[in-house]
């Protein structure tokens, strides 16, 4: 999405538009270190399983419950298995899921938005006031009877949050159109004959970017705590599922004796969601000073 | 000098910007008497609200660097907050421009008078809970006492029907009524010097008349000193007995306004006097001042007019500008001014032949 | 008076919406609903005449709006059904939840509220200081912190190790402490940074300067001049809050066991109680658009600009 704003936008050369973004990133202490987290959470994603010597899935009785040490830095579950592998493995899940989750969000909101503000008229009035009904749930609440009617399944979980989110992005999209339409540019192309899709192409899909990456990025966080307490619930990843909030919610039966089966992975979750928090602040601030108060009613 | 009110004494105030030290106020010097209106003139950028804000300390988000502001005595750049709180509450009040924002939106214009009053009376023990004004907690005779008193105020300042109008909300009121509110909340502490800075300039003439008339007629019953900052000499010729000419955060030209205003010494005064459409005969056009005020940052050397002023010698530009008083309590920095007319008294000896500035050069006739 | 009359038409229309996306979840179910709902209840499958009877007794047989139509009009004299699982009305077990939901939305937002303000309020008079920062920094914790770990922490260190409050259930005060807490702390990070931000533009209005010139102290000028105004976008962004306490409750009182609506809705999904998910549903959707009616209305209070003209003096 970002390459085609870059290669369509219609002002600026494409090297600035990229340092812009560069410089977004790197402006703020708070914001590299949120860079920082989420590079170093896809590296442990990425490579952690490969490194560990443990099996996520393989018990081991005669170690369960153990206090961590240098052969398990996390400890072990109440079947012995170790909890630091399994962490990785759920952070490859955790991560993936949310991206996926953001991704299907973002486009289904994207184009909602886009022919909303576009078309206008009553096609407009209809998918707002479906947006308003979506917004008006608690957006878990809707995800949990959702995912629960569908059935306890990691898949369903997703489904359910896909579908709950959009509306954001269909409103904020929609009134970003709203503003770009009426700008002389657009009027300007509109009158030399280009057709409305050339129009939208080129100059709506530049201008509504940065305000959509940067919910987008703020969402990422707000997608993982719904998966992890989707399945602390009990209606997502079942165990023996290595998933942060299953692993959360198995861990609530030894709050006394072992302590560290709920907080590893309550201080993983809370990680990564800081670190794509802090990059969602950083990027607002830094791309869209003017949206930031907009983006944050949302 | 013995009712001398308020003093400014090589007053400089900085701010930070990006592009540098902006100095607003560079080296100011002028005094206030007791009973007396002082007309402080300049165009916008002059740095008149930055020396009026400093006055009261209120100079945020500038700082003062150096100089010294003496009211009755008192040091008020090396008071404590304290001591400052009680200064503004009693002695010293300002009306700020711009009556559309100076009241707070929230609370009636009746409560914000009172509250005035309330600081006045109170003195320096202002608990919070009774500035909420939650029942339990407030004074019942005091708080009523205040809101009286906000009343008759309303009244002095001809706000009509101020039974009614204390109810209201800013936004409920027209501009002028609202600066008239604002005067009121300046009046409520009896104070003993009034900086009024641009009070009017938002308003229509009819209503501006009105509100100098006011501030005349309470300056004769209070006896108060007036600090009167506007740009526009029209109001200053009318109102005032002494005129400050600041320009580039300094003091050109200083003296009663009957001299200043007919027989300006300061090239930058002649200048200001020519663009003023009220000195105009008939067939004359208004002449421009080219060039815009100088850019603060950083501060000058020599004289901050130099750049656009015709008589701008070499020696404008470097080192100290000597002020020269002309005639008694009329002061003029510039190294044009002749020092033999010292004392002249007459308009016409005092270096007429010079006064040929046209900084436009055009409207000459 | 238009203003609010076109604003109850929308939320009588958002409310018909509500309704209908509540009423046809059911049909999300893979499969038939009613044999889901009866293995779940018997744990076996069910013979072909427990379904029939099952169907004829819920009225499950009727076409999708027949039975839409039917519920609406039960719905709006107060009647949500026959629980499947239960043999309670789902109003009356709403009815016993409920004060449950209340006193701990209540409770998590007193305390949201008595640590947002200060906190904002004291980054906001000294933006770019000490305070600011470490305000700011502890506000994206409380934001990034999953509300079911931060309950077993507090369990864990409140309950099990300093023995203060009990770990779980629901009874006196000191059963709501925990819950209030691990809902509160996360509410106030989001609130606290509102706060922030609007006193930031306040303390920089032009009236903030008459107030300070009047001679009043600081504290009065940032309590009562600056706070009153910023009060306005907040109580809107507190009140729109209400969507985090019922996403939060129903986590939270998961991990304390407080019997209330979310523990209700859990159950019933599990339990695959229809009538019972509707009707909890339903009723989070109505709470949160009268909410957003109601933080409109005040808005409208507070801010004596908006909206007094219309009104007849």
């Amino acid at each position: 999405m970002s390459e085609d704003a870059a290669n369509s936008a219609p002002h600026r050369p494409v090297g600035a538009r990229w340092r812009r973004w560069y410089e977004a990133l790197t402006t703020t202490r708070l914001t590299k270190l949120g860079a920082g987290l989420v590079c170093a959470l896809f590296a442990l994603a990425v490579f952690g399983p490969a490194v560990s010597p443990y099996d996520p899935a393989a018990q081991a009785l005669a170690h369960r419950l153990e206090a961590p040490s240098l052969a398990h830095p996390l400890g072990t579950d109440q079947l012995g298995r170790d909890v630091l592998t399994r962490l990785l493995h759920g952070a490859r899940l955790s991560l993936g899921i949310a991206i996926a989750v953001t991704a299907v969000r973002l486009s289904l909101g994207t184009a909602v938005g886009l022919v909303a503000g576009y078309v206008g008229g009553w096609v407009d009035e209809a998918l707002m006031r479906l947006v308003d009904t979506l917004l008006a749930f608690p957006g878990i609440v809707l995800a949990l009877v959702i995912a629960g009617i569908l059935g306890p399944s990691l898949t369903n979980v997703m489904v359910a949050l896909a579908v709950v989110g959009w509306a954001s992005y269909a409103r904020l999209v929609r009134s970003s159109v709203l503003s770009v339409r009426e700008r002389e540019f657009v009027t300007a192309s509109r009158l030399l004959g280009r057709s409305r899709a050339h129009v939208l192409g080129r100059h709506l899909i530049p201008n509504v970017v940065a305000p959509v990456v940067v919910l987008a990025t703020l969402d990422v966080g707000g997608v993982i705590l719904g998966t992890a307490g989707l399945s602390f619930l009990g209606l997502g990843a079942q165990p023996p599922t290595p998933e942060w909030g299953t692993m959360l919610a198995s861990g609530r039966n030894y709050l006394r004796t072992a302590w560290w089966l709920v907080n590893a992975p309550g201080v993983l979750i809370m990680l990564t969601v800081f670190g794509f928090n802090l990059l969602g602040d950083g990027l607002r601030d830094a791309l869209s000073p003017t949206q930031s108060a907009h983006i944050e009613q949302l | 000098m013995m009712n001398e009110l308020l003093r400014v004494e090589d007053l400089h105030t900085h701010f930070d910007s990006d592009q540098g030290t902006v100095h607003a106020v560079d080296g100011a010097s002028f005094g206030v008497n007791r009973g007396e209106i002082v007309g402080l003139v300049g165009e916008s950028g002059c740095g008149k609200s930055v020396t009026a804000r400093s006055i009261i300390r209120l100079e945020d988000p500038g700082r003062i660097v150096s100089g010294r502001i003496s009211f009755d005595g008192r040091d008020l750049t090396r008071a404590d907050e304290a001591t400052l709180r009680r200064v503004r509450g009693e002695d010293i009040s300002i009306v700020f421009q711009d009556p559309h924002e100076t009241l707070n939106p929230v609370f009636p214009i009746g409560d914000q008078i009172a509250e005035s009053v309330r600081i006045h009376d109170g003195g320096s023990s202002q608990g919070l809970l009774d500035f909420l004004g939650v029942p339990p907690f407030r004074n019942r005779t005091a708080w009523n006492r205040a809101e009286d008193r906000a009343v008759e105020l309303m009244e002095q300042v001809a706000i009509p029907d101020p039974n009614g109008s204390a109810a209201e909300y800013p936004h409920e009121f027209s501009g002028g009524m609202r600066q008239r509110a604002m005067l009121a909340v300046a009046l409520a502490s009896d104070p003993n010097l009034l900086i009024a800075d641009e009070p009017t300039t938002a308003l229509d003439t009819t209503t501006q008349a009105g509100i100098l008339r006011q501030i005349w007629t309470l300056r004769d019953q209070r006896d108060m000193g007036v600090l009167l900052i506007s740009h526009d000499i029209g109001v200053v010729a009318q109102t005032c007995d002494r005129v400050v000419v600041m320009y580039g955060g300094q003091v050109m030209e200083s003296g009663p306004v009957d001299e200043v205003l007919t027989a300006p010494k300061h090239p930058y005064t002649r200048a200001l006097l020519e663009c003023s459409p009220r000195n105009l005969g008939r067939d004359e056009r208004v002449s421009t001042l080219e060039g815009s005020p100088p850019d603060a940052v950083g501060g000058h050397d020599g004289c901050p007019f130099a750049d656009r002023c015709r008589l701008a010698t070499s020696d404008c530009r470097s080192g100290d500008i000597p002020v020269v008083e002309s005639d008694p309590g009329h002061r003029v920095a510039c190294i044009e001014t002749p020092a033999d007319s010292r004392g002249t008294p007459t308009v016409a000896a005092s270096g007429q032949p010079r006064n040929v500035v046209a900084p436009d050069g055009g409207d000459e006739k | 008076m238009r203003y609010l009359l076109k604003r109850l038409v929308t939320t009588v229309l958002v409310l018909g919406g509500v309704s209908i996306l509540t009423f046809s979840m059911t049909a999300l179910t893979p499969g038939d609903p009613a044999v889901a709902a009866l293995v779940e209840q018997t744990g076996h499958q069910p013979s072909e005449e427990t379904v029939v009877a099952f169907r004829e007794q819920h009225g499950l047989n009727e076409p999708f709006p027949v039975r839409y139509a039917d519920w609406a009009i039960d719905t709006l004299g107060g009647d949500l059904g026959q629980s499947y699982s239960s043999e309670q009305t789902v109003a009356s077990m709403i009815g016993q939840r409920l004060p449950n939901t209340v006193e701990l939305a209540a409770a998590s937002m007193v305390i949201a509220i008595a640590i947002a303000v200060p906190a904002g309020v004291a980054s906001a008079v000294n933006p770019g200081g000490r305070v600011d920062y470490a305000a700011q920094f502890g506000a994206l914790v409380g934001v990034s912190m999953p509300n079911f770990w931060l309950g077993y922490l507090l369990i864990i260190v409140a309950a099990l190790w300093l023995d203060l409050f009990p770990v779980a259930g629901s009874g006196g005060l000191d059963h709501l402490v925990l819950p209030a807490v691990t809902l509160g702390s996360g509410m106030s990070a989001v609130i606290a940074r509102l706060v922030r931000t609007t006193m930031l533009d306040v303390l920089d209005a032009p009236y903030i300067r008459t107030a300070r010139s009047k001679g009043l102290r600081e504290r009065i000028v940032v309590y009562k001049h600056a706070l009153r105004n910023a009060l306005v976008p907040v109580v809107t962004i507190a009140g729109l809050q209400l969507s985090y306490v019922l996403n939060g409750a129903v986590v939270v009182e998961a991990v304390f066991q407080r019997p209330g609506l979310g523990t209700l809705l859990v159950d019933a999904i599990f339990a695959r109680d229809y009538p019972v998910i509707q009707g909890v549903t339903l009723l989070v959707g109505v709470i949160f658009v009268l909410t957003n009616l109601a933080v409109d209305l005040t808005y409208r209070y507070l801010d004596p600009r908006i909206d007094r003209r219309g009104e007849p003096a």
